[in-house]
This record gives structure tokens, C-alpha cells and sequence, in this order.
């Protein structure tokens, strides 16, 4: 389990966020699994964790925002 | 890391070259002060310093400057071998030389490094190599210079820097970085969100006044939440604050109060000194003199004077008898005749014999002279004779048998000093008993110094224990109590009405919150709600995240660091450790029992034993982090330990599976000599330091630190 | 006119020493050659005036009954023995005039070759009466002189522990006692 996968694991046990979007933060132990999931907050939090990647550089931050925006545009419910 | 053999050579004490070897356990250098442990330590810490270069003087070992031939030069240099992902090499150096006037000039300084790159040695610059293997903030929890530089959390920045260096929280900084930093991803991801849904709602027409209403309303609202929660900040920051420093003083009011007794002891036994003191007096010599106390042996010759004026006087009324026999007056004759010669006409004197007379008795052999009887004659005539004798003398043409009169002298002068014989006498006892009292008082005195010195003991320990706090400190203690009551109160109230005034705001701001969210419902802007809702509570999540990063990393060390000191106090009393974060990020490492009670002052042993739990659990979450473990070096750890907790300390770190390297008195006896009984009882390589012989403490240059195996 | 008493005639006079004690002793141990007697503490020397060591080294010769006739040049002390012990009270010491009374009867307990008889009858003057004890005066005091030197070559910190001179009589008196003790069990 390297550090993503433990950030991913801290943030998804988050009750306010697990509670409010209905998931399981044990059903997903890697960040593969979570880009993979139905849980569309799931799936934001792992593109946001892999998109910006440790970086500090703006526009990776524009970059990451415009594809979770994109997605949660058409997935959120 | 680990260290595999240091070289000092010409270093301060340590003359020539002295190469040790290292174990990966544990290794006891034994020494005493000024043996050369702290002077090891500043090689080492000079080898590692990376920010300047030192080439200074009063690093050269004094004994080779001595030896060091005019125009010749020598070398000063500490070198490191050590394992880090093979094995490397990292050493500094100068040149040293004499010059015509006698002068040490200095040269060629070096930094360097070697690591092993497959079969070949490669250079590296020294500063290069330790930054990568062994920086500043690592050695920062590896070298510990004094029992009293173990609290790693001294420094307020310690904590901030531990979680920093050695937990994840850094990988957290781009997304989210705190309250005040919005510098973030997820913080990036919420404004822009929130702009987003702000803005699809004003270009909503149909909503736009209540819009616009609502809005400026939100945004009053955030402004001054922002305000509160500022104020709020500093207000708990500062009781805190305050309630940490009365803490400190609540552990040091106990100190405070002992300090008080033991200073009112050592005034009230100086003062008795003192006193004492003053009755000495010891002028033997003067008081020869001044009291006569040269008399002591005078008792015979004064008897001899005696004897001798007695005899004079004698001799000289029996002349004078003679002579008054030869002018025919019979009644002295008839005495004569008998053998008795007279007694002087002076003695007994006048108002004694009057007073016989009167009395018609004789008091000299206390029977009766009634007047009439022979015995009262006799006074009567002798009484005439005295009387006849004190007359003014006639002019008398005949020449006297006896001119001079000196005989009347020395009767006088025999007479006056008997009356001080009985004080003579007793001059020896006297001179003895003196003696004597000034010797009890001066025994009395050197009691009162063993209790001076014993308190002042106790007091130099009362403060050591006190992390440093200085007399004055302690003393003031008192008065600054009430004050930091005064201010921890306010911050308090502060807090209590900031906290109301943050909920209500709160409150009110999410009531509008939802308003305007309702607003949105329906419309369009509806989704930009929805996404905007998830970005904010996804920013919360990572930082609560990050605070759990930071709780799970304490719990970690302080974890460790509970099974460190079980195994360090295996056989007394231990506690738990807590380390304790306040708002300022400072931190500080307490101690509680079972019932969760804080243990305000323990022990220095035991202070020292949870410090060096905190240091082990440290370098082993350095271990994990790293995968590298890194050296402990510790200068007397152990000075307040009793000597069988020295020994079961050792053997508990000899079995701990790290590098250590401690340097400490422990293991010599009182008059610096090896304890061997404790040493065999060890299980690990022991090192001997002392001062080469002979040596003398007033000569640097006779100076040179020794360094002898004495276990392997 | 009232005539003078012994003790007023040998209280003028000023005994002799051998000269070479002046370095040796007086200037070590008293003020010789400075100073009054009552601020010889803030010179560090033991003793005031130069006569204070020679009254010292009297009761030694006394003590131990030996004399030493002096040899070689000689000096007089600074003062006559009518000022000796006659100190400024309000100090650090205490006038001593009776100890002049004890070494007078001294001298003449012990100087046999003073006809008493003969001085009283006028056959000799006073001042050959004081010539004989100031003569015994000198021999005591000589040998006193020559022990103490003695004694600083042996132990040269001898006389500056606070016990020192004080022991050196003690022992002399001492030995004394003893001796008269065993002299009168003898005669037992």
C-alpha cells in the first residue's frame, strides 16, 4: 500500500463524506479501485489524488479541476 | 546509517591519530570529566557542520603544536566511516604549521566524501554526502551532548519538525494546508466551484433579487465569521498559553516552596557560623603576652624568689641582731639566747597589732594576751618598736649596718605578686581549657559547613531538577501566578463569548446558505450547487485527513515510546507517556499514571528514561521511514541514575537492536578507578578514556586523551 | 629626693643580643625596625616591637634553666624595660605591665652570684647589683634565641601555625613538671 493509497484510505474515511454520500471507505484500498467505482464522490476524490499527483503547479490544478468538474457534471446525482 | 569507524587526529585533547572501531550495538566509552567525551563529541559535531568552514586555532591538539618543529606541518582532521547503502566516507581536514615566530598558521582546509559505486571509489564533497545521508534534522534527534539536552521537545519548533520530517504530512500540502493557507488544490477546487454556482445563479433572471440580497447577506456573513474565528485563534493561543506556564509553575510551585526552605536553612546556619566564629580566638601567641599565659611554668622560681627574699631577710635581721647584741640590749638577747630570732618590726603591721591589743589577744596563734600577762607585754613593746621604726631617722653620726632598705623592696614585690599566685597556679588549666573551647567551637563550625554544604547540594539538585529554571525563576514564581490567572481568565471568557458568537453566526450563515441554495433548486444552477457542496465537503475531508495523519504519527511515537520505557524501568515505577500538542503546535511530553493524573515532577532518572523512549521511538520511525536506522550518541545519560539502575539500564540497551554509543562516568569507582565487578557484568564493547600520565591541569600541552579496549 | 628602687634602676637599662638574631629572627617575627605594636596585624608579623620576642626568648632560657654567654657584636632592643608591655589598650591587644614585675623576681631568684647582703650593706651599688641580672637576663635570653633558631631550621613553619610558640613553652614546662615530679619521688 504505498502513500496515495493511504491518503485515498484517510480521506475516504471522512464520516461527514462517507455518511452524506453513502459508501464504504474499506471497499476501496487502492486508488485503482476507487477511479473504478460506481460512487461518483469516489471517483472525484481518486482523480484528484492522481491528478494533482504531490504537485503545486497551478495549472495541474486547473487541469485536475476541469476534468473532476467535467465528470461530477455528468455523474453527480 | 551506521557508523563504522571514526578517526580524530590531532584534535583538541586527542594527540595523533585515534582510530575507533563501531559495532552495530551498543558501546560505553568510560571517562571522567575532562577525559575527552565532550571534546569527541565537538569533533564529531565539527565534522558534520556543513555551514561554514572552521579553521580555528584552539582545535589543534596543544601537545603537537608543542612538538611541531619550526616549518613543518601537521594535520587536524576527524574522519566517519559508515554504512548507508554501502559503505562511504565523509571527513574533514586542515593544515597546520609553525612559522619563524613561533606562530600557527593554517591551511588547506578539505571537506570530502567517498562512497563505493559498484567496485570504484567515488569522490563526492563532504557537505554533499551528509546532506544526503545524514542532514541536520536527523542528527538533531541523534546527538545528545548532557543529560539536560534530552528533552527533545525544549525547542517549540520540535514537534512541528518531528511530524514534518518523519510523517506524511507534507504529501498532504498540495491538496489542503491548513486553515489560514489557501493555497490547496481542494481549497483551489472549492472557490472555484463556489464562483461557478454564484455566478449561474445571478445570470439566473428569474431569481435575481432575492439573489443578490442573499449573497451580499452570505457574504457580510463569511466576512465577519472570518473576523470571529481569528479572534477566536488568538484568544485560545493565549490561554494556552498562560495555562502551560502555570502549569509549569504549579510543578515548580513544590520546587518553589523547597527552595524557600532550603534558603531560610542556609541563612539560619550561616548565621550560626558566624557566631560561632566570632568566639574563636586563637592569638595564642599574643595571649602569652597579653595574659600572661608565659607564666604557666612560673610557679617554682616565684617559690624560689620567695625562698630566696625570705632567706635575705632572715639572714639580714639576724645581722641587724647581731649588731644590737654588740650595743647590749638584753631583752633581744635573752631571745637570742633561746633561738628565736624576732620577727621584722613591720609584720604584723600596725592596725593588726593595735587591734591585738585592743582585743587582749593574739590572733596570730588565737590564744589570749590579757592585759598584764607576758604575751600582752611583748605586743605592746613590738608595737612601740614599729612605731619607733616609722619614725623620721635621726641624724646619726654613727655609720649603719644597714644603709639601704631593698630588702623592704622585695618583701613588698613578694607580698603584691602573692596575691595573683592562686591565678598563676592555674595558668595551664586555663591555657587548656582555652584551648579546648576554641577547638569544640571550631568542631561546632565544621558541622555547620557539612550542613551548608549538604544544603547547598540539595539546592543545586532542586534546580538541575527543574529543567534549568534558575533560582530567580523559581523564586518569582509566586508573583507571576496571579497574573497569568488574570490573563488565562480573560482568554478564557474571550473564548467562551467568541464561540457563542461563531455557533450563532454559524447558524445564521447556513440558514442562509440554505436559502440560497433552495433558490438554486430547479433551475439551472442547481448542478453547479450539487458540485459545489461535494468540492467543500470533499476539502473537509481532506483535512480532517490530515489531522488524523498527525494523530495517527503521535499515537505511533508515543506508542513506541511507551515500550521503550517499559523495558528501560522493567523494575520500578513508570508511567505513560503523553505527548501533548498545544495550539502553537509546541508540544511537550508528560508523564500520567493509570488514573490518567499528570505526574507533575518525576524524577530525573526517570525524566531521563522517557526522553530516551521518545529518542528510540523516533529513530526507529525514522527506520521505518527511511529505511535507513540512524546512530544514538549520548553524552552521561545516566549521571542521576542510582548504580544498579546503570546497570540494568545498559543491559537493556545493549539488547535494544540499534546503534548506540553512550559516553558516561558510570563503571569507576570513587577515586577514578574501574569498577571491574560492574564491567563484567556487561554484555558489549567498552571503551576506556582518560587523560595520558602525567599530566599536569595547569599545561594543555601535557594533555592527550587515551583510549583503551577494555572489553570486546 | 626619694631613692630609686631596684626595680626602677634595672627598668632603665637595655639588654644586649647577638646581633645576627636581628635578621634572622626579629625582622620575621616582630615589627623591628617599624611600626608600633598595635598595627603589627595589618604587616602580618606576630609579634610588635622587637623586645616581645626577646621577653619569649627569656622564659625559654628560664624554663629550660640553660644560659648562653653572648658572643660576637651585640645590640640593645629599641626600648628600656620600664616601656616594655605598656600597649595602647584600645586595639587589638592588651597592655602587660606586671610580666615586667615576674621576669625582675625571676632574675633574682636565679642570679646566685648577687650578694644581697652586701648590696643592702652598701658594699656594692645598685647599678653592679642590675650589671649581675641584667647579665642572667641576657644568658636566658640568648639561649632562648639560639633554640628558637634552632627550632626554625628543623621546621620552618614551626612558628607560624597559631600553636607554635605557645607549644615550644608548654613543652619546656612540661618537662619541667616532670622532671620535679620524679626528682621528689626519688627523694621519697
Amino acid at each position: 500500500m504505498n502513500n496515495k493509497d493511504k491518503m485515498l484510505q484517510l480521506v475516504l474515511s471522512d464520516e461527514k463524506l462517507n455518511s452524506f454520500y453513502e459508501f464504504n471507505a474499506d471497499d476501496f484500498p487502492t486508488v485503482e479501485d476507487a477511479l473504478n467505482s460506481e460512487n461518483p464522490i469516489v471517483v472525484a476524490v481518486a482523480k484528484i489524488i492522481e491528478g494533482v499527483a504531490g504537485s503545486s503547479d497551478r495549472s495541474i490544478f486547473k487541469e485536475t479541476y476541469n476534468e473532476v468538474i467535467n465528470y461530477l457534471n455528468q455523474n453527480i446525482l | 546509517m551506521i557508523i563504522k569507524e571514526i578517526t580524530i587526529e590531532n584534535f583538541r585533547s586527542y594527540y595523533g591519530v585515534n582510530t575507533i572501531k563501531f559495532n552495530d550495538g551498543l558501546m560505553i566509552f568510560i571517562g571522567d570529566n575532562g577525559d575527552g567525551k565532550t571534546t569527541f563529541f565537538e569533533a564529531l559535531e565539527w565534522l558534520f557542520d556543513t555551514s561554514k568552514q572552521n579553521l580555528d586555532l584552539r582545535l589543534i591538539s596543544e601537545k603537537k603544536i608543542l612538538e611541531l618543529p619550526e616549518f613543518e606541518s601537521e594535520v587536524l582532521r576527524v574522519s566517519m566511516t559508515f554504512d548507508h547503502d554501502g559503505e562511504k566516507i565523509v571527513e574533514k581536514s586542515f593544515s597546520f604549521s609553525k612559522d619563524a615566530n613561533n606562530e600557527i598558521k593554517t591551511s588547506n582546509f578539505q571537506f570530502k566524501g567517498f562512497e563505493n559505486e559498484g567496485a570504484e571509489r567515488v569522490p563526492i564533497q563532504g557537505g554533499r554526502l551528509l546532506d544526503r545521508c545524514f542532514e541536520a534534522a536527523i542528527r538533531k534527534y541523534c546527538l545528545f551532548k548532557g543529560e539536560e539536552n534530552l528533552n527533545v521537545f525544549n525547542n517549540p519548533d520540535a514537534l512541528n519538525y518531528l511530524i514534518e520530517t518523519f510523517s506524511n504530512i507534507r504529501q498532504f500540502e498540495p491538496y489542503y494546508n491548513g486553515e489560514d493557507d489557501t493555497s490547496g488544490f481542494t481549497d483551489y477546487a472549492e472557490y472555484q466551484s463556489r464562483k461557478a454556482f454564484e455566478k449561474a445563479m445571478k445570470s439566473d433572471k428569474q431569481n435575481s433579487q432575492q439573489e443578490k440580497d442573499l449573497s451580499s447577506k452570505l457574504d457580510l456573513l463569511r466576512k465577519d465569521l472570518s473576523d470571529i474565528r481569528q479572534r477566536l485563534k488568538s484568544n485560545r493561543e493565549n490561554a494556552t498559553n498562560y495555562s502551560t506556564k502555570l502549569n509549569e509553575i504549579e510543578n515548580s510551585k513544590e520546587a518553589s516552596e523547597l527552595l524557600k526552605a532550603i534558603n531560610e536553612r542556609l541563612k539560619s546556619l550561616r548565621e550560626k557560623k558566624t557566631q560561632t566564629e566570632k568566639h574563636i580566638n586563637e592569638e595564642y601567641s599574643i595571649k602569652l603576652l597579653d595574659d600572661m599565659w608565659i607564666l604557666g611554668g612560673f610557679s617554682s622560681i616565684f617559690e624560689e624568689f620567695q625562698q630566696k627574699v625570705s632567706l635575705f631577710s632572715r639572714e639580714k635581721r639576724k645581722l641587724e641582731r647581731e649588731e644590737d647584741k654588740l650595743k647590749g640590749k638584753q631583752e633581744l638577747a635573752k631571745e637570742i639566747a633561746e633561738g628565736i630570732i624576732p620577727l621584722s618590726p613591720n609584720i604584723p603591721d600596725k592596725i593588726s597589732m593595735q587591734e591585738m591589743i585592743k582585743d587582749e589577744f593574739c590572733k596570730v596563734c588565737g590564744r589570749d594576751a590579757k592585759e598584764g600577762t607576758d604575751a600582752y607585754d611583748f605586743m605592746v613593746n613590738k608595737l612601740n618598736d614599729l612605731i619607733k621604726s616609722q619614725q623620721p631617722i635621726e641624724k646619726e653620726t654613727e655609720k649603719q649596718l644597714f644603709p639601704n632598705s631593698f630588702l623592704r623592696e622585695l618583701e613588698q614585690k613578694s607580698s603584691n605578686l602573692e596575691y595573683n599566685q592562686a591565678e598563676i597556679n592555674n595558668l595551664i588549666n586555663t591555657i587548656r581549657d582555652t584551648i579546648e573551647f576554641n577547638e569544640a567551637r571550631k568542631a561546632d563550625t565544621n558541622k555547620i559547613q557539612e550542613s551548608i554544604d549538604i544544603e547547598e547540594e540539595n539546592k543545586k539538585k532542586l534546580l538541575a531538577q527543574n529543567d534549568g529554571l534558575t533560582e530567580e525563576q523559581l523564586q518569582n514564581a509566586y508573583e507571576n501566578i496571579k497574573n497569568w490567572w488574570d490573563y488565562k481568565g480573560q482568554a478564557e471568557k474571550q473564548v467562551v463569548i467568541l464561540e457563542k458568537e461563531e455557533s450563532e453566526k454559524q447558524k445564521e450563515l447556513e440558514k442562509y446558505q440554505e436559502e440560497y441554495n433552495n433558490l438554486a433548486k430547479g433551475s439551472v444552477a442547481d448542478t453547479y450547487r450539487k458540485i459545489h457542496s461535494a468540492l467543500d465537503k470533499i476539502k473537509n475531508a481532506f483535512k480532517n485527513a490530515k489531522e488524523k495523519n498527525t494523530q495517527d504519527f503521535l499515537f505511533q511515537l508515543e506508542d513506541r515510546a511507551n515500550q521503550y520505557l517499559e523495558r528501560l524501568n522493567i523494575d520500578g515505577f513508570y508511567g505513560i507517556i503523553k505527548i501533548i500538542k498545544s495550539a502553537d503546535g509546541a508540544a511537550r511530553i508528560a508523564l500520567q499514571d493509570r488514573n490518567d493524573t499528570f505526574i507533575s515532577s518525576p524524577n530525573q532518572a526517570l525524566k531521563t528514561t522517557m526522553y530516551m523512549s521518545v529518542l528510540f521511538a523516533v529513530s526507529d520511525l525514522t527506520a521505518l521511514k527511511r529505511d535507513n536506522d540512524y546512530p544514538l550518541i549520548f553524552d552521561a545519560p545516566t549521571s542521576s541514575f542510582s548504580p544498579q539502575k546503570e546497570s540494568d539500564f545498559f543491559k537493556v540497551i545493549s539488547d535494544i537492536n540499534k546503534q548506540c554509543i553512550i559516553f558516561t562516568k558510570s563503571f569507576l569507582t570513587e577515586n577514578g578507578m574501574l569498577d571491574n565487578n560492574k564491567i563484567d557484568s556487561q554484555n558489549c564493547t567498552i571503551y576506556r578514556m582518560e587523560k595520558q600520565r602525567p599530566f599536569s591541569n595547569l599545561d594543555l600541552s601535557t594533555i592527550q586523551t587515551k583510549l583503551t579496549l577494555i572489553k570486546e | 629626693m626619694a631613692k630609686d628602687t631596684l626595680y626602677d634602676v634595672w627598668g632603665r637599662r637595655n639588654p644586649q643580643f647577638e646581633i645576627h638574631f636581628e635578621e634572622t629572627l626579629l625582622r620575621q617575627f616582630t615589627e623591628y625596625g617599624g611600626g608600633s605594636v598595635e598595627s603589627m596585624s595589618s604587616k602580618g608579623k606576630i609579634f610588635g616591637a622587637g623586645y616581645e620576642l626577646y621577653i619569649y626568648a627569656f622564659f625559654i632560657g628560664l624554663y629550660a634553666n640553660k644560659q648562653k654567654e653572648l658572643a660576637g657584636e651585640t645590640k640593645g632592643l629599641g626600648q628600656p624595660i620600664q616601656f616594655w608591655g605598656n600597649l595602647d589598650s584600645k586595639k587589638l591587644r592588651k597592655a602587660y605591665p606586671k610580666l615586667r614585675e615576674y621576669i625582675f623576681t625571676a632574675l633574682l631568684a636565679k642570679t646566685d652570684d648577687l650578694d644581697l647582703i652586701a648590696l643592702e650593706k652598701g658594699e656594692i651599688t645598685e647599678r653592679k647589683a642590675i650589671d649581675y641580672l641584667i647579665d642572667t637576663m641576657e644568658k636566658y635570653s640568648n639561649y632562648g634565641f639560639h633554640k628558637i633558631e634552632e627550632k626554625l631550621k628543623e621546621s620552618p613553619n614551626y612558628f607560624y601555625k597559631n600553636t607554635g610558640f605557645l607549644d615550644m613553652i608548654l613543652d619546656l614546662v612540661q618537662t619541667t613538671k616532670e622532671k620535679d615530679e620524679a626528682e621528689v619521688i626519688e627523694d621519697l
